[in-house]
């Protein structure tokens, strides 16, 4: 009960101290005071620990079983695995609210530790739009969803988690995608302050760059995460299924993609400086947007243990961020304006590929956006109306393949215009995209969409390639000392990996449903699964029933759980193996009374480059990340002789 | 009960908060030196 007490009042304390600090940050800002703006970002620092301090409460709370907390009792009981417990910190509205502010915290005050460097009333006006987002996380925390709430009456024992939740999925997915919701909120707190400080240059790009590139990253590891436990989980043999919560985590991510891109021209050319501004904006309004959605149930989605009455509020802040950052961009649009150059940039070129690039993946963001509110906006005019995935794919797919071509030319492209030999080089993605063709041609397929995906990620990999290849010729190191340049090749590389694994498995998945009795066997796709029978298992807090099937040496074993203290909820757990070309995955739909089972069972190709790819552009990130010095450090090594004299 | 926890919690980050405020003009570290008159005059390479 005391954890509960210290925790809220922990909540209230960095309310008022982000409330404080926003409030004196904005005034230091104003009036220019560098003394004022540094009691500010101390009062952040101050309600950021008070997060931390709230945060190590509950999780005291949770692993020490505290059922005078309405939370713990909601969330876990004494039968659920020690992680999983731990886990409940973030898998309940009230502990992921928590978890959101707290990476906010950790990450609004590393960003504000260093700032002074990016100006004065940049660092103070950034400041203020931080601690005013943190102020209203924590207004929710404290008044309306509090994990602090106590019950009147101690139960004995808590309701345990979502049976959907209980997987190891549970400890790494949900955490990532949080932090990268919220270390957006950075790059977008340093973009609206360069607004209100009149400071169009590049300062807060560069100051924001990890930030954002770290956020990316998030971004990209929580939805590749959410593809593999929605795989391994959900037991619908997919791993995307355009879900209204998977959408709404897709569109900040094809944001902050482009926004990634079109900061480079900033950087290199002082260009397209607005759209900058209006891009790492719409990615924060999505992040917003998203919460809103997953939160207020407004949209059937397969999330729905996540709603609960905050939505209003988050719609009120969704709407106060709208006004507020664009307002202020309409204000400015006039001062930020690039400057006229004597030297215009053609529309073949690097900057030219950005662009479209860039309106490609806004074009997706319209697609997803568009299918996402529809049940809401056709509701609101009468008849409720549901797109699925042939809309997402036909609308969405051609983009994408436009933006698979860009990726094999765009980084081949030079700035401002591309002579003769940058339209050379174009000869090698071009020669891999035509052999991949003519080879998938021959060996039968007639299917338009595998016969313009695996060309142009031929062509994209060839292109990422050829770049590794010309500098492990020349001089290796320059893979080291160029990290984020061949960092961002990294990427794309993975990049190129996860989408073949995602076009194989789209295109060539197959699925039967069958009903064995014991010793009958099944071929799908030149598999063979022989049925050795099933059987029914108690264990402490739910039973199972377990059917085998034999796969050459091994036995797949999909399962039914029944959590009878869970209101007899049931949850499927999927049988996979993988072979070096496809996944077997098999779900067991029931069992009969003369001893058969029923079974489907998905062919899965490729599915593993998925994750591989994941990783792949995971490493990208961190090379593109790691300790690349600033522009001054660049300086410094390019005036250095390659060869010093003896 | 919050509302004291909360109470206390803000006395103790309170100077850690206005310690910038709290300084005294001697705790500051001085910008630059005024010029002495026992300086003299200094060439713009610093009187070398």
């Amino acid at each position: 009960m005391i954890l509960g007490y210290i925790g809220a009042g922990a909540l209230l304390a960095g309310l008022v101290l982000a409330g404080f600090s926003s409030l004196l940050s904005f005034w230091s800002g104003a009036r220019d005071s560098a003394t004022f703006a540094q009691v500010g970002r101390r009062a952040f620092y101050a309600a950021a620990a008070m997060v931390v301090l709230a945060s190590a409460l509950l999780e005291a709370a949770l692993v020490t079983h505290d059922f005078s907390l309405a939370y713990v009792v909601e969330h876990t009981d004494l039968s659920t695995p020690i992680a999983l417990v731990a886990a409940g910190f973030y898998g309940g509205q009230e502990g992921s609210l928590l978890y959101w502010t707290l990476i906010l915290g950790v990450l609004g005050s590393a960003s504000l530790l260093a700032s002074a460097r990016a100006g004065a009333r940049l660092a103070a006006y950034a400041g203020g739009i931080l601690a005013a987002i943190l102020t209203f996380f924590l207004f929710v925390l404290s008044v309306v969803a509090s994990p602090f709430d106590l019950l009147s009456v101690t139960p004995p024992d808590g309701l345990g988690l979502n049976p959907v939740l209980r997987d190891g999925g549970m400890l790494i997915h949900p955490p990532v995608v949080l932090a990268g919701f919220a270390s957006f909120a950075i790059p977008f707190s340093f973009a609206c302050a360069a607004l209100l400080a009149g400071d169009a240059g590049v300062a807060w790009i560069k100051h924001t760059r990890r930030f954002a590139l770290l956020a990316w990253g998030l971004q990209t590891s929580g939805l590749l995460l959410g593809m593999w436990w929605a795989y391994h989980v959900l037991g619908w043999g997919g791993y995307w299924g355009w879900d209204p919560v998977e959408n709404v985590a897709l569109m900040p991510w094809l944001a902050t993609t482009a926004y990634l891109h079109s900061a480079q021209v900033q950087e290199k050319r002082g260009r397209m400086r607005a759209w900058n501004f209006g891009l790492v904006i719409l990615a924060f309004l999505l992040v917003v947007f998203g919460t809103f959605i997953v939160r207020s149930g407004v949209v059937p989605s397969v999330h729905t243990f996540a709603i609960s009455a905050i939505g209003p509020w988050f719609l009120a802040f969704l709407g106060l961020c709208l006004l507020f950052s664009v307002g202020l961009l309409a204000l400015r649009a006039g001062a930020i304006a690039t400057a006229p150059t004597h030297h215009p940039t053609e529309p073949v070129s690097r900057e030219g590929a950005f662009v479209l690039q860039n309106l490609l993946l806004l074009g997706v963001v319209a697609v997803v956006l568009w299918g996402t509110v529809l049940p809401l906006v056709s509701g609101m005019l009468g008849t409720q109306r549901v797109v699925g995935a042939p809309y997402y794919e036909r609308a969405a797919g051609p983009l994408l393949a436009a933006v698979l071509a860009l990726m094999a030319i765009g980084p081949l492209l030079p700035w401002r215009r591309a002579g003769r030999p940058a339209l050379r080089a174009l000869r090698w993605p071009l020669v891999a995209a035509a052999i991949t063709a003519i080879a998938l041609a021959l060996s039968g397929v007639t299917s338009i969409p595998a016969l313009l995906a695996f060309p142009l990620a031929t062509a994209a990999a060839a292109t990422a390639l050829t770049e590794f290849g010309r500098a492990l010729l020349k001089n290796p190191q320059v893979i080291l000392r160029r990290r984020r340049r061949y960092g961002a090749y990294l990427a794309h590389l993975g990049l190129v990996v996860a989408v073949v694994g995602i076009a194989a498995s789209q295109l060539g998945q197959q699925v039967r449903a069958v009903t064995l009795q014991p010793g009958q066997q099944v071929t799908v796709a030149g598999y063979t699964l022989v049925f050795t029978g099933s059987e029914s298992r108690t264990l402490a807090d739910h039973t199972e029933l377990v059917a085998g099937l034999r796969f050459g040496d091994q036995v797949l074993e999909p399962t039914r759980a029944t959590y009878a203290g869970l209101g007899g909820q049931a949850l499927t757990r999927v049988a996979i193996t993988t072979t070096p070309f496809a996944d077997v995955y098999v779900v067991l739909v029931g069992t009969n009374e003369d001893g058969s089972a029923t079974f489907r069972i998905f062919i899965n190709p490729l599915v593993t480059w998925i994750w591989a790819g994941g990783i792949v552009i995971i490493l990208g990130v961190v090379l593109g990340n790691a300790g690349e010095g600033g522009p001054v450090a660049e300086l410094a090594r390019r005036r250095v002789p390659a060869t010093l004299p003896a | 009960m919050a509302i004291i926890v909360a109470t206390l919690l803000l006395f103790l980050a309170g100077p850690f908060v206005l310690w910038p405020l709290l300084k005294t003009p001697e705790d500051m570290p001085t910008q630059a030196a005024p010029p002495g008159p026992l300086r003299g005059p200094t060439s713009p390479r610093g009187g070398r």
